[in-house]
C-alpha cells in the first residue's frame, strides 16, 4: 500500500522542523562560499560551522587526510567570534528561510555561558548546539569525554538561555549513553550523537603523521556503524531527543539511524562526496515513506518502536 | 557565481603514457559557465573516494564537452584515467576565482600537467589581443602539452628534460636580461619554476601569480581543508591562482 502524500515534519523537543535533515556543522557554508544551486530553504534546518568566544584562525594546514572509508579532519574551528559573527554571518543564513541552530564551541564552562548568552536574544536562532569537542583550558580535555565537565559546561550554557540546547557528544568514551544522560540532567533539551572519532594517517614517505596537527577526527562511511551503536546507547539511556550525525549517506542510512532511536539526522562528509546529498536526501526519504506507505515521521517512528517491542511469544 | 553538479558521460580517455591521460568529457551545464583559471571536481560514478580536483585544459560550451588532462598519482587519478567511452562520472563546476586577464604583457610558464590549465588563460588573453609569451618544460617531448594550441597564440619556449642546455627559467630570465618586459606572470605545476619567477620579480618589477594545489575535499568553500597562505585563504574559492609568494611556503 503506498501513500500519495507523506508529511517529513520533524519535533525535536520544542523545535519544528519541516524535514529532518540538516547539515552537521562544520560541512556546510552559505557564507564564505559560492552560492548555492539549490534554494537553502528545503532544508529542515541549517546548522552553522562552530562559533568561539573570540576570533581565532583555525588549526594549520594540511588540515585534512583522505582514508579508504572516509577523511581525517584538523580543520580546528577557524572563527571570526561570536560578535562579528551575530553581525556580519548570522543575517546570511537567516535569510535563507530555514531555522537555523548555531554551534559554538567554548574552552571553558563560562565560555559556553556567555557565548550561549550573546546568543540568547536572537529570535533568528532557533536553537543552540554546543560542540563539546573542545579542548578545556584548565583541564585539557574535552568536556564531552569527561562527564563532570560536560556537565559543568551544560549547566553553565542551561543557566544563560532558554532556548532549546543540544549537546554534540563525541564517540569516543566509555559510554555515550552515560553521556546523554549526564547532558539530559545538566539540562540539555536533545543531545547530537556524534562528533568525529580520533584518528591519525602517516605520510609513508616523510614518515611523519599526514596532518598538520597529529592528528584529527575521522568521518564518513567508516563512522556509520559507531553512530548506529552511539545513537542506540543514547536513547536507551537518555529521555531526550537525539540527533543521529556520522557517515550518512543513504536514505537506507537515514532510516537505519531512526531505527537506532534517533528524531532527525545531520548530514556531513556525505556533501563532500556528492554536494547535492542534503536535496537528494530530503527527496529519497520522501520517496521512501510514500513506498513504505508511512504517513509521517512519527508514524516510521511508531513503527519503529512496535518491530522493536518483543512480542507476546518473545517475551 | 554558483556551481553545477551533473552526471557527465566520458566521451574518450586516451593514455598518452602510463602516466598521463587525457579525458574528454560530455558535461554541457558545466562548459556552458567555465572561465579560465577555474577547476571542477570529478568522481567516477561507481567510486568510494572523495572528488578530485581538477582544471581544464579546454571546454566547450557549443558541443558541451570539456577537456582534462591527469596525471596519475594515486587511487583517485588511477580510477578517472581508467574511465572508458560511455561511463558516467559525477562534475562539479565551475569551481575557485578565474584569472584576471588584465591588461599587458603576459608570461605563462608552466611544467608537466601544469601546462594545461595555462591553455584557456592563454586564449583568452590572446582574444582580447593581450601580448602573451609560453614557457613550457616537461619529462618527454610528448608531455609538452598542447604546445601547438599555444603556438597559435604566442611564441613558445620549450624544454625537455635532459635535451639543450637550458631550462624554461633560465630561457625566461636570458629574455628578461635581454629586455622582455612582461607585466604579469602566471607559474603552473612546478616549484622550482615558482621559485625562480618570484627570484626576479622584485628585479623585473612584474606582477607574479602561481596556480597551486592543495588536498581539497568539496572544492566549494564547505569543508575548510584547503586553507593556504600567510591568511590561511581557501584555495577552492579564493583561488587555485594565487599571489606567487604563498607557492613558496
Ligand atoms: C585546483 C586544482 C586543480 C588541479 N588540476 C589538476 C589537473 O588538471 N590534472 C591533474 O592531473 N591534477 C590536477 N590537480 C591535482 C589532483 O587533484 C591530485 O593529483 C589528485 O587529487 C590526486 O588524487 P589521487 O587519489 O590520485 O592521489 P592521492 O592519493 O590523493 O595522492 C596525492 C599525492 O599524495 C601522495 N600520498 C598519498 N598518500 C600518501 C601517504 N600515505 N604518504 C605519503 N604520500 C602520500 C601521493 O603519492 C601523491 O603524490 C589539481 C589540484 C587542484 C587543487
Ligand atoms: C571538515 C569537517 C569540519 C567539521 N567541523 C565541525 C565543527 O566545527 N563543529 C562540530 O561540532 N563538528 C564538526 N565536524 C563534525 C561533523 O559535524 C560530524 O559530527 C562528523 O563529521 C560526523 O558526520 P559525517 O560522517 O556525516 O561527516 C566537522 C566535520 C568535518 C568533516
Ligand atoms: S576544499 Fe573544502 S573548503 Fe576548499
Amino acid at each position: 500500500m503506498s501513500q500519495t502524500s507523506v508529511s517529513l515534519r520533524t519535533q525535536i523537543g520544542q523545535v519544528q522542523l519541516k524535514n529532518p535533515v540538516m547539515p552537521a556543522s562544520g560541512t556546510f557554508d552559505c557564507h564564505n562560499a559560492p552560492a548555492l544551486p539549490f534554494d537553502a530553504a528545503i532544508l529542515g534546518a541549517i546548522v552553522v560551522k562552530s562559533v568561539t568566544l573570540h576570533p581565532q584562525k583555525g588549526n594549520p594546514p594540511p588540515r585534512l587526510a583522505e582514508t579508504p572509508s572516509g577523511l581525517i579532519n584538523s580543520i580546528g574551528i577557524p572563527s571570526p567570534g561570536i560578535d562579528v559573527f551575530i553581525q556580519q554571518i548570522l543575517p546570511v543564513y537567516t535569510a535563507l528561510g530555514s531555522p537555523v541552530i548555531v554551534s559554538v564551541a567554548g574552552y571553558s564552562a563560562n565560555e559556553y555561558a556567555e557565548l550561549v548568552a550573546a546568543l540568547d536574544g536572537l529570535k533568528s536562532v532557533e536553537a543552540i548546539e554546543l560542540n563539546l569537542s573542545c579542548p578545556n583550558i584548565r583541564y585539557h580535555r574535552m568536556p564531552a569525554q569527561d562527564k563532570d565537565l560536560l556537565q559543568e559546561c551544560v549547566a553553565m550554557a542551561r543557566g544563560a538561555t532558554a532556548k532549546p540546547l543540544w549537546a554534540k557528544l563525541s564517540p569516543d568514551v566509555p559510554s555515550v549513553g552515560e553521556m546523554a544522560q549526564a547532558a539530559e540532567v545538566a539540562g540539555a533539551d536533545a543531545c547530537t550523537v556524534i562528533n568525529t572519532t580520533s584518528a591519525m594517517m602517516v605520510n609513508i614517505h616523510t614518515l611523519r603523521p599526514m596532518i598538520g596537527a597529529t592528528r584529527g577526527g575521522l568521518s564518513g562511511p567508516a563512522l556509520l556503524p559507531i553512530a548506529l551503536a552511539a545513537v542506540w546507547d543514547a536513547t536507551h539511556h537518555a529521555n531526550i531527543p537525539v540527533i543521529g550525525v556520522g557517515g550518512i549517506s543513504t536514505v537506507e542510512d537515514v532510516v537505519a539511524v531512526f531505527a537506532a532511536g534517533a528524531s532527525a539526522v545531520q548530514i556531513g562528509t556525505a556533501s563532500f562526496y556528492d554536494p547535492m546529498a542534503m536535496p537528494r536526501l530530503i527527496g529519497e526519504l520522501d520517496r521512501y515513506l510514500k513506498d513504505k506507505g508511512i504517513a509521517s515521521i512519527e508514524e516510521l517512528k511508531a513503527k519503529i518502536r512496535q518491530s522493536q517491542t518483543p512480542s507476546a511469544e518473545e517475551v | 557565481m554558483s556551481w553545477a553538479r551533473e552526471m557527465a558521460t566520458v566521451y574518450s580517455c586516451v593514455h598518452l603514457d602510463d602516466t598521463v591521460a587525457r579525458l574528454e568529457i560530455e558535461s554541457p551545464d558545466v562548459a556552458r559557465a567555465m572561465n579560465p583559471g577555474q577547476f571542477v571536481m570529478v568522481r567516477p560514478e561507481q567510486s568510494s573516494l572523495l572528488p578530485r580536483a581538477m582544471a581544464p585544459s579546454e571546454w566547450d560550451p557549443v558541443k558541451g564537452r570539456v577537456i582534462l588532462y591527469i596525471r596519475i598519482v594515486g587511487p583517485g587519478t588511477q580510477a578517472l584515467s581508467a574511465l572508458q567511452h560511455g561511463d558516467r562520472l559525477m562534475v562539479i563546476g565551475p569551481l575557485g576565482t578565474p584569472v584576471r586577464p588584465e591588461e599587458g604583457a603576459w608570461a605563462l610558464l608552466g611544467r608537466g600537467v601544469g601546462i594545461t590549465p595555462l591553455l584557456p588563460v592563454a586564449k583568452e588573453l590572446g582574444r582580447r589581443g593581450h601580448d602573451v609569451r609560453i614557457y613550457l618544460s616537461a619529462r618527454a617531448q610528448h608531455l609538452l602539452l598542447e604546445a601547438d594550441a599555444f603556438a597559435a597564440i604566442g611564441p613558445v619556449t620549450c624544454h625537455v628534460d635532459g635535451q639543450g642546455a637550458s631550462s624554461v627559467s633560465l630561457q625566461f630570465i636570458k629574455d628578461l636580461q635581454d629586455g622582455y618586459r612582461p607585466r604579469r606572470v602566471l607559474v603552473c605545476g612546478s616549484r622550482r619554476l615558482t621559485a625562480q619567477v618570484a627570484a626576479w620579480q622584485g628585479v623585473y618589477g612584474y606582477e607574479a601569480q602561481v596556480f597551486l594545489e592543495e588536498k581539497m575535499a568539496c572544492g566549494i568553500g564547505w569543508c575548510k581543508g584547503c586553507a593556504t597562505g600567510p591568511e590561511w585563504h581557501l584555495l577552492c574559492v579564493d583561488g587555485p591562482t594565487r599571489p606567487i609568494e604563498e607557492g613558496l611556503l
